[in-house]
């Protein structure tokens, strides 16, 4: 950009302040006025709300709201307040507005040196229909990632930003808008939950590895056991292949907030499950499955498993077919038997073709919110942790911080830990696999 | 050699056969349950004492506690519109990720990335007051847009499976001066069946099991409810023994679609996820 | 101001007599200013919040609403589905979009006053006074403001199979205990449920929030008194007569009549009463044993029903009259009468024969006069349930055991007292 600037002349250099300003003097009104028009419309946001909402996003809000006599009416009548909330998030979406300006002005600059090199050139510069054709075909990428982008950035980046910025605010019980402000606060509420003295960070760590266990293992287990059905189904001693993997993939064509809630029911103490084995002569006593910390624990992987393996297996087995069969066929020739080209050559290339698949689980199960909320709702709870319980993830856990006690704040750095420890694991695996280095291998 | 093949035959079976009973248990029981007649969640023996189709008929018929006729409805209106928006928006995003080279490429598929790293229930209020900024709370136009506006960040498995066509035919296509949107439309679109299936099957599901989000952005509106929430409704306190064998029925209502269209179109399913898996 | 008010409320009482329960349609401050124009918008628009199954008894109140009413003739009343219980979550979330008048669980009252979602009660608060019990009026009162219009109140009593158990047996829950009904479970509670474990605590003397239930850094339940509740809750949890039921797994206890007796709110008088027929028997919750020759009456919870006015109404004098016309004896009846709830107005609760035609809501009076504590609203409400479930949890799960229980007992109170961030 800066380069562009240095070789533009003067009205090229103007078009970053006035935008359009280089095509429109170069012959290019439609596309100058549609710059100019963007721009008009920007200044026309920041007058009428920018700069307010930057205002704002500084303050988070000075006027408290009030009640004031009505003498008519005979009652206080509520005077409203600002409100922290709506401060912050429409501030956030000005600092997104503002970066989108920035690229708009770099885009008109940009235009505008095209149009004078052209002139310089000798060339007249294109008209804009030719523009417009450039849509459908070397700019294509434009027209296609336009409304993914806009949609992607209304209804999860400035989320998240939003989120993100709670982290730093005093945004709790005690600061619930539109009552009362909340206010910047720094860098304290990560200081309370890291700190292993306070009732937040003392629950905070066992939690923290309690979900990093859960994620590894149910990771794992869904992997292996789905590895060994497919493999067995496709085995030659397996019949009617089909009927099986289908009823097996019940568990995932079921919608899960049905399948697992029915088997939160059937599990407890007086659930059918428990009712069938006493029936059954099997047990005296119903099995603790939920009450018990570690009886939940271990009926949650199954479950999980219950739900993941079919889909893993699923995936084993299309990756099956698509080994090459000269690999086989030379292994063969060298003598390997059954055991040795599994172990040579399938099980490589599966774990070669799933690690990325892998990874995607693994942080999947870190924020696994169904399984556990649907299932156990984090219980056997304890008063060891606060407002928690011995299953219960950090998402769940901040759940239900925000819905249970609305503590915002605490729930939003939570989440960003959370987001750190699922960066860390991914930028240290994911970049290594040869899938994210090689992209264009196969093409 | 010939009998040893023949008990790992009658070995592998019987296992099958026990496995596939531990796996549909569960679901044999919500059907029971829904023939239940008796009341209440819990019983105490399995199998019912008398069987009736009345919680089918009730949850259809009667309106006066609950519509599920007519938020079945609304949850397949949401379904529909919101698989069509994110199964465009997945197939011309990874289309770009995948077959086209320009300067904001690596950096939007690391945001995309990360994006899926963050918890999403945070965002959950912010989300419902950008809905709010926009006027369109307590519609179904608003589940619509939440379920598929950020879609396009989920483009990695449908982007795995473009990488694996061929680059030979875009090029011989563009040398006989086919634009890039036409080799998208004309040539990639028709080859992608299988990850078209795949993505319209997952964001189909998406409104049948989601209720946290469907409560927070219909709140009190009723008649817009989807059947997520309607379900959960049935399991509250006040609720849950006079309802919960309709709750059963809406079970068993609600899996039916979806499995049957699942169990069809499992073949391209299947094949979308692999060669999509296998590249990440 | 305060004297304008003053003035405002004399001269209405004065005009209109006496303004006692059977009129509260608030008729009179229009009377009072007749010459001005009518302090009422015409065409008022109001949305009104109530549980699913109470939709039913407010659609009847709004349309008498509007017969004894003249002024709201023409106002557009919607009602909607809230719950009580989910009030505070869909206030809170956009108290712009919630409706006018809610209706509210009483322990939510000062995460909703905090957040200036609530009308001060000014102009109705003498009406409002005069006909509600004063533990009702208490629960609806914070730093010596009214804000709302209590409705009903909620606690639990013992209902119990009378096949099962004479009238003799059920005083006494080791009594309850000690009969050996075969497979059959002798009595169920939700013991990981603070609302009714807090009844143990409390009834031996323990309190939660200091005396007035206001000062948020008290608990007593780790003293001595609370040791011995805990022992006999942990006993609880162990023994096999006992079923840890909530709500729908005693009701089909009952249903299969496989269970004696249980502890629960009036809402499941009428499903209970369905299944046992003419063996069914309510009563007041049963003492306990504490210890040796210590017999003790718990003290349930009681909490209310408010109903309060949106602070960011568009027609906040119109939302008050509808509120107070819903919270009064007429309504209150009706409400007794088709959905079983326990009045808080003084006429009806001294009315003994009408509360006698309900057995459930006459045994839950009884009970509130034998023993009960108000639950109050301060900030460490919303702190006082997880760490009781927990508590309940972990004796369930064996994590606490007798010789670990003051220890337990001391982190509930700390976990109870926890404020975050310090």
């Amino acid at each position: 950009m800066l380069k562009t600037f240095k070789k533009g002349d003067n009205i090229t250099r103007l078009s970053l302040l006035i935008f359009g300003l280089g095509n429109i003097v170069r012959g290019q009104l439609g596309k100058g006025l549609i710059f100019l028009g963007v721009e008009i419309l920007y200044i026309f946001y920041f007058i009428e709300y920018g700069i307010g909402a930057l205002k704002g996003l500084f303050t988070l809000g000075t006027q408290e709201q009030g009640w004031v006599m009505d003498e008519r009416k005979g009652i206080e009548i509520l005077v409203d307040g600002d409100n922290s909330m709506l401060l912050l998030l429409f501030g956030t979406l000005c600092l997104m507005i503002i970066a989108s300006l920035l690229i708009v002005a770099k885009l008109s600059l940009e235009s505008a040196y095209l149009a004078q090199e052209s002139i310089e050139k000798g060339l007249k510069p294109v008209s804009l229909k030719k523009d417009l054709s450039f849509f459908l075909d070397s700019k294509v990428h434009i027209t296609l990632l336009c409304m993914p982008i806009i949609g992607i950035l209304a209804f999860s980046v400035l989320p998240l930003l939003y989120m993100i910025l709670v982290a730093f605010t005093n945004y709790n019980h005690d600061h619930q808008p539109p009552g009362k402000l909340f206010d910047w606060v720094g860098l304290d509420n990560f200081f309370v939950i890291l700190n292993t003295h306070s009732p937040l960070g003392k629950s905070f760590w066992p939690i923290l590895s309690w979900t990093i266990v859960w994620a590894i293992v149910a990771t794992i287990t869904c992997f292996l056991f789905g590895l060994i059905l497919a493999m067995w189904i496709n085995s030659p001693y397996v019949k009617i292949k089909k009927v099986w993997r289908s009823i097996l993939a019940t568990s995932v064509a079921v919608p899960q907030f049905v399948s697992l809630l029915i088997i939160r029911t059937m599990l407890q103490p007086e659930g059918s499950v428990n009712v069938l084995l006493k029936e059954l002569g099997v047990i005296d006593n119903a099995l603790p499955f939920w009450a018990n910390a570690t009886w939940a624990r271990i009926t949650i992987i199954l479950v999980n498993l219950w739900i993941g393996a079919p889909y893993t297996m699923m995936i084993v087995t299309g990756i099956l077919m698509n080994i090459p069969a000269e690999l086989y066929e030379a292994a063969k020739i060298d003598g390997a038997n059954t055991i040795t080209i599994f172990k040579k050559i399938t099980l490589p290339y599966i774990v070669f073709v799933m690690t990325p698949y892998l990874i995607t689980q693994f942080i999947g199960n870190v924020n696994n919110f169904n399984v556990i909320f649907l299932l156990t709702a984090g219980g056997p709870s304890t008063i060891d942790y606060y407002q928690a319980g011995k299953t219960d993830l950090l998402v769940t856990w901040l759940y239900k911080l925000t819905v249970g006690s609305k503590d915002y704040c605490y729930a939003s750095t939570i989440g960003i830990l959370v987001f750190i420890i699922s960066a860390a694991v991914s930028l240290l695996t994911y970049h290594r696999t040869s899938a994210y280095n090689n992209e264009e291998g196969f093409q | 050699m010939r009998t040893k093949a023949r008990i790992k035959t009658i070995l592998s079976h019987i296992c099958l056969v026990l496995l596939s009973v531990v796996w549909l248990f569960p679901i044999f029981w919500v059907v029971l349950a829904s023939f239940r007649k008796e009341r209440g969640s819990y019983t105490s023996y399995f199998f019912p004492k008398a069987y009736t189709v009345e919680n089918y008929r009730r949850l259809l018929f009667e309106t006066d506690q609950f519509h599920f006729a007519k938020w079945f409805g609304n949850t397949f209106t949401v379904a529909v519109f919101s698989c069509l928006i994110s199964t465009i928006f997945v197939l011309s995003v990874s289309f770009c990720m995948s077959r086209l080279r320009f300067k904001m490429r690596k950096p939007y598929m690391n945001i995309a990335m990360i994006l899926g790293m963050f918890p999403g229930f945070m965002s959950m209020i912010a989300v419902y007051y950008i809905l709010k900024g926009i006027g369109i709370t307590q519609s179904l136009l608003a589940l619509i847009l939440v379920y598929s506006g950020a879609s396009g960040a989920g483009f990695f498995v449908a982007k795995g499976f473009f990488d694996t066509i061929p680059k030979s035919m875009e090029e011989a296509a563009s040398i006989e001066g086919a634009t890039k949107m036409q080799i998208f439309t004309k040539i990639i679109l028709p080859l992608s069946k299988p990850i078209a299936v795949t993505t319209i099957l997952t964001s189909f599901m998406g409104p049948w099991v989601d209720y946290i989000f469907a409560s927070v952005i219909m709140g009190d509106n009723y008649d817009k409810y989807t059947v997520a929430i309607g379900l959960a409704k049935m399991l509250e306190r006040e609720f849950i023994s006079e309802y919960y064998t309709q709750f059963a029925a809406g079970c068993v209502l609600v899996s039916i679609p979806i499995s049957i269209l699942f169990m069809a179109l499992q073949k391209y399913y299947v094949e979308g996820i692999t060669s999509g898996a296998s590249k990440g | 101001m305060k004297k304008k008010l003053l003035c405002l409320l004399l001269s209405s009482t004065l005009l209109m007599g006496m303004v006692g329960c059977g009129d509260a349609t608030g008729s009179a401050k229009t009377t009072g200013t007749d010459d001005e124009e009518s302090l009422y918008a015409e065409d008022a628009k109001l949305k009104l919040w109530g549980s699913q199954d109470d939709q039913e008894y407010l659609q009847d109140a709004i349309d008498s609403f509007k017969e004894d009413f003249p002024e709201a003739a023409n106002w557009d009343i919607e009602l909607a589905v809230v719950s009580s219980a989910d009030a505070k979550d869909q206030v809170l979330k956009d108290t712009e979009e919630a409706a006018d008048v809610f209706e509210f669980a009483s322990d939510q009252l000062y995460s909703l006053v905090t957040a200036g979602t609530l009308y001060k009660i000014t102009s109705d608060r003498e009406d409002v006074e005069s006909r509600t019990t004063k533990t009702a009026v208490d629960a609806a009162i914070l730093d010596g403001n009214l804000y709302g219009y209590p409705s009903t109140s909620n606690s639990y009593i013992m209902y119990y199979d009378k096949s099962k158990y004479t009238e003799d047996d059920v005083k006494n829950l080791d009594t309850i205990l000690s009969k050996d009904l075969g497979s059959d479970v002798n009595f169920a509670m939700d013991l990981d449920n603070g609302w009714y474990m807090a009844s143990f605590f409390f009834g031996n003397g323990c309190t939660l929030f200091g005396t007035d239930g206001q000062d948020a850094s008290e608990c007593s339940f780790n003293n001595e008194n609370g040791l011995e509740v805990g022992n006999y809750i942990l006993d609880l949890t162990h023994n096999k007569k006992v079923g840890n039921y909530d709500d729908t797994l005693l009701l089909s206890g009952f249903a299969d009549r496989t269970l004696g007796a249980a502890i629960t709110g009036t809402w499941n008088a009428v499903a209970i009463k369905e299944y046992l027929g003419d063996d069914f028997g309510v009563t007041t919750f049963p003492t306990v044993n504490l210890a040796e020759g210590k017999e003790v009456q718990p003290s349930p919870i009681v909490n209310f029903n408010i109903y309060g006015v949106n602070a960011q109404t568009k027609y906040p004098l119109e939302a008050m009259a509808l509120a107070n016309y819903i919270t009064s004896e007429k309504i209150q009846k009706l409400r007794f009468e088709q959905r079983s709830s326990t009045p808080v107005c003084n006429s009806l609760i001294e009315d003994k024969e009408l509360l006698g035609s309900n057995p459930a809501v006459s045994a839950l009076a009884e009970q509130v006069a034998l023993a009960s504590t108000v639950q109050t609203s301060n900030p460490q409400i919303s702190n006082f349930w997880s760490p009781m479930e927990a508590f309940g949890q972990d004796c369930i799960a064996g994590n606490i055991t007798h010789d670990n229980m003051q220890q337990a007992l001391d982190t509930l109170v700390e976990s109870i007292l926890a404020k975050l961030g310090e």
